[in-house]
């Protein structure tokens, strides 16, 4: 048996850090991070963390603290998802069918966006899909327009960036950077 | 269909003649050029989108827990006899039909007609009971009805009834006689 490499002991607040995050389900934000311990602030959490990314950095885990949807969160390493699978402790979750992800990608860049808009995008009724979406807890409505009616204007939700793995939606392409660049409203030559 | 009309629409304009210079004209394909390389971005997003939902679902969080299995619906397991009971059993709920027997009677009004003649002759008055007779059935009654109005269409016969329910009560009118079939004759 190889002796493993001694880590440095981590200080009692990444400690205690580590501790919250492996108990949680979800991603923890730095402010509740920064709840654990009164006297720390968020410098201090701040410090905490980055000592305990810095020990759960390397690949001598199965596990690895990701930045997800605006928290931290304890995942396991992509390479073992085979063997997790087929063990059957989990299960990936099932794909999001291209209607949901078109109607996902287009309020995630639009948002927020109507209905009527995304109707318009995707030329076919999209009602049905932000109903499921909305159910899913991907969208919610953040407010509602000026137009005739009032309509509702959707957004995207943390648990959105969750499922794709996003810190942020500062994360998502760059819309100046995908092989088809719009610049509006440029009449628009080259359809490639 | 929206496609359709836009796409009409956009033929309808190139085929209008437009002034030389005019700055106010604007390329109606190029709205649809747009439009179509926007979708075409989406599309590129959605990819993207599709990348990054399947790494995420290759790393597990704590207490993740797996969606239910969903089963595919058991195979039918029946034999010929459980086939032929529940079609039985669906055809005893069709209802029978409900079927009447329609039988001709033919009303005997000249018969009536006849034995309202035998009473009239016997007396001047007598009732709805004594016109249709003892054991009077369904045709009887008809008969004897259809032959009362009919004479007393004629003038034959006077038809009253004292009292709402009460039995009719058959009178010989004082003009005619005995002989109702010639009164045309009688009144001219």
């Amino acid at each position: 048996m190889n002796q493993p490499r001694p880590l440095s002991p981590l200080s009692p607040r990444a400690r205690l850090l580590e501790a919250a995050l492996f108990a949680a389900a979800r991603p923890l934000t730095l402010e509740e991070l920064a709840t654990l311990d009164g006297e720390a602030g968020e410098a201090g959490t701040q410090a905490a963390l980055d000592e305990l990314r810095a020990a759960w950095s390397g690949a001598d885990h199965g596990v690895e603290l990701v930045e997800l949807a605006g928290g931290w969160q304890f995942l396991t390493r992509a390479e073992y998802a085979e063997p997790l699978e087929r063990a059957q402790f989990a299960l990936r979750p099932r794909r999001l069918s291209p209607a949901a992800m078109e109607t996902l990608a287009i309020i995630a860049y639009r948002q927020p966006v109507g209905r009527i808009e995304v109707d318009e995008i995707r030329g076919v009724d999209s009602g049905a899909v932000i109903d499921k979406l909305l159910e899913r807890g991907l969208i919610e409505v953040v407010t509602r327009g000026e137009g005739l009616g009032r309509p509702l204007l959707y957004g995207t939700t943390p648990q959105f960036l969750e499922i794709l793995g996003l810190a942020d939606l500062g994360d998502l392409p760059r819309l100046d950077e995908l092989a088809v660049a719009l610049r509006p409203p440029a009449p628009a030559q080259e359809p490639e | 269909m929206e496609m359709a009309a836009r796409l009409l629409r956009i033929k309808a304009q190139m085929l209008l003649p437009r002034r030389l210079g005019d700055d106010e004209w604007e390329d109606p394909r190029s709205e649809l050029v747009r439009r179509l390389l926007e979708y075409q971005q989406i599309r590129e997003l959605v990819g993207w989108l599709q990348d990054a939902a399947a790494r995420r679902a290759e790393r597990f969080g704590r207490g993740y827990e797996p969606p239910a299995p969903e089963l595919p619906p058991a195979p039918l397991a029946i034999d010929l006899n459980d086939l032929l009971a529940a079609a039985e059993r669906v055809i005893a709920l069709i209802p029978e039909p409900m079927l009447h027997r329609v039988v001709p009677r033919p009303l005997d009004v000249e018969g009536a007609t006849a034995r309202i003649h035998g009473l009239l002759a016997e007396r001047e008055e007598f009732g709805w009971y004594e016109a249709i007779g003892p054991q009077a059935g369904v045709v009887e009654v008809l008969s004897t009805f259809i032959a009362l109005l009919e004479l007393a269409k004629r003038g034959t016969v006077k038809l009253s009834q004292p009292e709402p329910f009460a039995p009719m009560v058959i009178r010989r009118e004082s003009t005619s006689s005995s002989e109702p079939p010639e009164p045309p004759r009688q009144a001219a």
